[in-house]
């Protein structure tokens, strides 16, 4: 059987290795910067703001950006208020976010909308966010790969990066809005409970084999495209949810790799 | 002779006691100066004064005879913060893509970029090491490609923080020596903050000591006099 003749398998596919471009890009730079639970926080907020569009029934996905935004930018407000403890803000941002996600959720009539955002639905989207994920991911990467040089700097070591000429504020205002749209996007396909294991594992699998920062950042998309790709298959074939596949093969390949760096 | 860094009557308490007490100093074109203290004694205060990321309560900082708050020319100043080697073990960059990062201000194409990052870490002796991961290098060879990388960018003038933290003694014996070849060789103008009053008597020019707040610079007699005190009271 084909499964590239079913057209909702194509567009899961299509949204998948897109996302598989995307989400490491923005992880490389989240885990280097030692935020890895910032995907979390933001895609926890972002459940608010899908919870907001279904109760006004509008689309969710643009709420969930708006929340994942505001979100984003009060993590950046309080960790420059707060630089020794980064950590506490992601914390505190997320409750923020869990909570009013909880509440709102209550008022929800469609559970079942709701709990597509938890989970992700990869193998159904509708063409319009299709377009929507394939237009963000364009903006996206233009943005990633126009700021590289300011990005390898603020994730080196803000203050000598400030020293030789970056505009730090500006660079971190930038990035943190290319999160938050990209969180927003993936939990919408991937889950919100699931697309910040996608930001941090392929990550963390490349540094384990990649010798530069450039073949960090490729094997970042190789490994997260081939967790993606793996994830769609066997649960077409299986009768298991797509996103939490995706991880779970995500996370047995980084014990594999560990166990394999620790032998040799 | 030029002044590069004039501090005027600087004061700086983060609570109810002074960190810094009326601390004044000049850094002139080519002095090799170290500020040594204990820990705790506030050279991290100071540092992070001259750096502008805290604000003193009084006195100035003047670089090239601009005030700090006005000052455009941070590019003119090669800065080695203490911890540069331990967070480089978990950077998934190669010494080359560090040695290159650290021309960004400078308006020339990668190709120009790489020649130059080489011709810098081939001074420092690391330009064998070009291809491999920073992470995977000794304590003294990250210290010479993040000195390879700051003078690179051709500053007037290196701040180093503590720059043999981490590096052992062989190591650290030959990279101050290689520092005192960059002043007096090049003029390069160099200030240096560490606890080492043996090496940094050694090396530098001129030595000031920071204690309880206060600056002193001590004379050859009085370094002599606290390195006995040290070695029969470590």
């Amino acid at each position: 059987m084909n499964i590239f003749q079913y057209e909702f398998m194509q567009k899961a596919f299509l949204v998948g290795m897109t996302l598989s471009v995307i989400i490491p890009m923005i992880g490389l730079v989240v885990v280097l910067k030692r935020l890895s639970m910032i995907g979390d926080a933001l895609s926890h907020s972002s459940l608010s703001g899908v919870a907001m569009g279904l109760i006004f029934g509008a689309n969710p996905i643009f709420f969930a950006i708006l929340a994942s935004v505001i979100s984003a930018l009060l993590i950046e407000a309080i960790r420059r208020k707060l630089p020794k403890y980064q950590e506490v803000s992601i914390a505190v941002v997320m409750s923020l976010g869990v909570g009013l996600a909880g509440v709102l959720s209550g008022f929800v009539k469609s559970t079942t909308d709701f709990n597509s955002f938890l989970f992700g639905s990869i193998v159904s989207i509708p063409d319009f966010e299709v377009k929507l994920v394939l237009g963000v991911s364009f903006f996206v990467i233009l943005a990633f790969l126009f700021l590289y040089r300011e990005l390898f700097l603020v994730s080196f070591d803000e203050q000598q990066a400030k020293m030789a000429g970056v505009n730090v504020y500006l660079v971190n205002f930038i990035f943190t809005i290319l999160t938050a749209v990209t969180v927003s996007v993936a939990s919408r396909t991937v889950g919100a409970l699931i697309v910040s294991s996608l930001m941090v594992i392929p990550v963390i699998c490349a540094m384990q084999v990649a010798k530069s920062f450039r073949q960090t950042l490729l094997f970042s998309i190789f490994f997260a495209a081939i967790f993606m790709s793996a994830g769609l298959l066997m649960s077409f074939y299986l009768p298991l949810k797509p996103g939490g596949t995706i991880v779970l093969i995500a996370v047995l390949v980084l014990v594999m790799l560990f166990f394999i760096k620790r032998k040799s | 002779m030029e002044k590069i860094i004039e501090v005027l009557g600087l004061s700086f308490s983060y609570t109810d006691e002074e960190i810094l007490k009326n601390v004044s100093f000049t850094v002139s074109k080519g002095d090799f100066l170290s500020i040594i203290g204990s820990n705790g004694a506030g050279k991290s205060t100071l540092l992070k004064l001259l750096l502008n990321i805290i604000k003193p309560q009084r006195g100035a900082i003047l670089y090239f005879g601009e005030d700090i708050e006005k000052f455009k020319g941070w590019q003119k100043i090669g800065y080695v913060p203490q911890n540069a080697i331990l967070n480089l073990d978990s950077f998934p960059a190669t010494v080359l893509e560090i040695a290159t990062s650290g021309l960004y201000s400078q308006k020339i194409g990668m190709k120009e970029r790489k020649k130059i990052a080489r011709e810098y870490l081939s001074k420092l002796g690391v330009l064998d090491l070009e291809k491999s991961l920073i992470g995977k290098l000794s304590g003294g060879q990250k210290q010479r490609v993040m000195l390879a990388r700051t003078l690179a960018a051709n500053p007037e003038i290196l701040i180093l923080d503590e720059p043999m933290a981490g590096v052992d003694q062989e190591a650290s014996q030959n990279l101050y020596g290689l520092l005192k070849d960059l002043n007096e060789k090049e003029n390069l103008t160099i200030l240096m903050v560490t606890h080492d009053l043996l090496r940094a008597s050694n090396f530098s020019k001129r030595v000031l000591c920071l204690e309880e707040g206060s600056l002193v610079e001590l004379d050859r007699k009085q370094i002599e006099h606290e390195l006995f005190h040290k070695h029969k009271h470590p």
